[in-house]
C-alpha cells in the first residue's frame, strides 16, 4: 500500500511538472502550411507565455566571454556550453537563433541592445528587393525590422527599422524582413515566391494577446509563410500580429533546456555559427 | 541543252580562257596538265563561279578580295609592328609623334568606351580590411600602385562601429567615422555602411580635379584610412572595422 502511494505521489509530482512546463511554454511540431506550388512545408512552433517568461537578446561572443571576431559558435554548441555555466545551469530556459552575421560570424549585423547597452549600431541599408508594398514603412529597408523591447514598460514589439530612434529599446535586435506587419497584414509581395530561393527559415512572432511564439520551418519562400503567420488560429494560420525573420539555414534553430540532466532538445540545424542569440526563461 | 562548260567548243576566240591554251606545235606546260583537274572541278562549281570564271572576272575578284580582307589586316600588322618598334626608341620627337598617334587610334576606335564596359583590362585587384580604436589605433596603411592618370575604383563592402567589450556601449549618433586617403590628399569621409558596394572611381574627371595635387612622375604607393576627429572622440571599448576593395585598371586616362 506504501508504494502504491509513493508510485502515486511521484505521478502526480511529473503530471504537476509537466503542466509547469506548459505554463510556460509549448511546442508543436506538426503544423505544414502549403507553398506556392502546393508542396506541403512543415513547422515547429514554440509557444511562449510572456506572462511567465523572460526573453533576453544575447551577444553570443559576449556571452561566451570570448573577443568579437574570435568566436564561431553555433546554435547548439552555444547551447551545450550555456547549459554547464552556473548562470543557466539547471534552469529551464529555452535559446534560438538571433540575426545575421556582419564581417565575421560572431559580428552582428545591424541594432544589437543588450541590457540597455548598443553593442551595434541600426543599419539602414536600402533594400534591393521590394518585398514589402511599396507604401509600406517595412518596405523600405532591408534589415526592415527591430524586435524591441521598450524602455518603461517593458513590453515588446517589432518596429520598423526606419521608426527607430535612439534610447528607445532597452534590448533591441534588428533583422528582416518583415513577413508579418502589425495588425496581421501580409508584408511580403507574392512576386517573391517565384523570385527567390526558399530556405530555411526561424521566425520570431508576437500574437495579439501576451503570447510570443518562434517558428522554425522547413526551405520555403517567404510569401507563403508569411501568409500562413499572418492567417488566424481559428483558420489553421498561426495567428501573428506580427512577425520577424530572424538568421536562417543551417544557422536556424531552437534549442530547449529542460532542468536537470536531461538533454537539450534540438529542433532545426542550428549549425552555423550565430552573432547573437534570444535566450527565454520562466520568471 | 546541256550546260555550258569551260572545255566546250568555243565559238568566241577573245575569251580569256582561249587565251592560255597552247599551239599543238609549242611543248606542253604545267597548265596543259592542270586543265584536265580544272575542267573536273568547274564541274561541280555553283553556277556564279563558273560564270566568274568564264567572263574573266577571276584577275579582278582576287584583287577585290586582297583589298577588302587582306590589306586591311596587312596594314594593322604594319602599323603595329611599327609602334612597337618606335616605342623602343628613346628620342623625344619620336615618343611624342607615336604618343600623339596612339591618341588618334585610342579616341578614334573609342577604345575606353570598350574597355570600360568589362573588367578585362584589370591590372591588379587588392583587398583590404582594417580594425581602427578610438584612443589607441586610429590609423591604417596599405600599400598600393596607381600611377598618375591611372584609373582605378575603391569600393567599400563595410564602414562599421562595433562594442569590442560587454561592458561597452556606443553613441547612436550618425557620424562620419574614417577619413580615406590616397598619398597625401584626403579624397572621403564615410559614415556607416554595410554591403553597400560604395565605389569611389578614380578616373578621368577626378585626375582632372585633382592631378595638380599628385606628382606627376610619382606613382601613389599608399591608400590610408583614419578615424576623423568625430570618430577619434568615440569611446575606446568600441572599434571601426573597414573593408572592401582597390580595383587598378591598365588604362591611363588622357589629360
Amino acid at each position: 500500500m506504501t508504494a502504491l502511494r509513493y508510485i502515486f505521489a511521484c505521478v502526480t509530482l511529473l503530471l504537476a511538472g509537466s503542466v509547469a512546463n506548459a505554463a510556460w511554454w509549448v511546442l508543436d511540431p506538426s503544423h505544414s502550411f502549403n507553398d506556392a506550388a502546393g508542396k506541403p512545408i512543415k513547422a515547429t512552433s514554440l509557444t511562449i507565455d510572456m506572462k511567465a517568461a523572460n526573453l533576453q537578446v544575447l551577444s553570443v561572443p559576449f556571452e561566451l566571454k570570448a573577443s568579437l571576431g574570435s568566436a564561431e559558435v553555433s546554435l547548439r554548441s552555444f547551447a551545450a556550453h550555456a547549459s554547464k555555466q552556473p548562470r543557466y545551469g539547471n534552469k529551464e530556459w529555452i535559446a534560438v537563433n538571433g540575426g545575421f552575421s556582419s564581417y565575421r560570424v560572431d559580428v552582428p549585423l545591424g541594432l544589437l541592445v543588450v541590457n540597455g547597452k548598443v553593442y551595434s549600431p541600426l543599419v539602414k541599408e536600402k533594400t534591393r528587393t521590394a518585398y514589402a508594398a511599396s507604401d509600406s514603412e517595412f518596405g523600405k529597408l532591408r534589415w526592415s525590422g527591430v524586435l524591441c523591447q521598450f524602455k518603461g514598460n517593458n513590453s515588446w514589439d517589432v518596429i520598423a527599422a526606419t521608426r527607430y530612434q535612439p534610447g528607445l529599446c532597452q534590448q533591441a535586435l534588428q533583422a528582416g524582413p518583415v513577413p508579418v506587419e502589425p495588425n496581421s497584414k501580409v508584408g511580403i509581395s507574392p512576386a517573391e515566391a517565384t523570385r527567390e530561393k526558399p530556405y530555411k527559415r526561424t521566425i520570431i512572432c508576437l500574437m495579439n494577446d501576451t503570447r510570443m511564439r518562434t517558428v522554425v520551418t522547413q526551405e520555403t519562400q517567404l510569401f507563403p509563410l508569411a501568409q500562413w503567420l499572418s492567417k488566424a488560429e481559428s483558420g489553421r494560420g498561426l495567428g501573428c500580429r506580427v512577425a520577424l525573420n530572424l538568421s536562417g539555414d543551417s544557422s536556424s534553430g531552437i534549442a530547449i533546456r529542460s532542468p536537470g540532466n536531461a538533454p537539450i532538445n534540438f529542433i532545426g540545424e542550428g549549425s552555423f555559427p550565430i552573432p547573437t542569440a534570444l535566450l527565454f526563461e520562466k520568471k | 541543252m546541256a550546260p555550258e562548260t569551260p572545255s566546250a567548243p568555243s565559238k568566241n576566240p577573245t575569251q580569256p580562257e582561249e587565251q592560255g591554251k597552247t599551239r599543238p606545235d609549242q611543248p606542253p606546260n604545267l597548265s596543259t596538265y592542270f586543265k584536265p583537274l580544272l575542267d573536273v572541278v568547274f564541274l561541280f562549281l555553283p553556277g556564279n563561279a563558273r560564270d566568274i570564271f568564264q567572263k574573266g572576272l577571276l584577275k579582278p575578284l582576287i584583287f577585290l578580295v586582297f583589298v577588302v580582307a587582306i590589306l586591311p589586316l596587312l596594314m594593322a600588322f604594319l602599323a603595329g609592328f611599327w609602334l612597337k618598334g618606335l616605342g623602343n626608341i628613346d628620342v623625344a620627337v619620336i615618343k611624342n609623334l607615336r604618343l600623339a598617334y596612339l591618341e588618334v587610334l585610342q579616341d578614334g576606335f573609342s577604345f575606353e568606351e570598350v574597355a570600360s564596359r568589362s573588367n578585362a583590362r584589370l591590372d591588379y585587384f587588392q583587398w583590404f580590411e582594417a580594425d581602427l580604436q578610438p584612443g589607441a589605433k586610429t590609423f591604417k596603411e596599405f600599400r598600393i600602385s596607381i600611377q598618375p592618370r591611372q584609373k582605378a575604383a575603391i569600393t567599400y563592402k563595410t564602414v562599421t562601429y562595433k562594442a569590442d567589450t560587454p561592458n561597452c556601449s556606443l553613441p547612436e549618433e550618425e557620424i562620419d567615422l574614417i577619413s580615406v586617403f590616397l598619398g597625401e590628399q584626403l579624397i572621403e569621409t564615410l559614415p556607416q555602411q554595410t554591403n553597400s558596394n560604395h565605389t569611389f572611381e578614380i578616373g578621368k574627371s577626378w585626375w582632372a580635379r585633382n592631378m595638380p595635387k599628385f606628382d606627376s612622375d610619382e606613382v601613389v604607393q599608399r591608400l590610408s584610412f583614419k578615424l576623423t576627429n568625430e570618430a577619434k572622440k568615440l569611446p575606446q571599448c568600441g572599434r571601426v572595422h573597414v573593408e572592401g576593395s582597390v580595383s587598378v585598371f591598365k588604362d591611363l586616362v588622357s589629360s
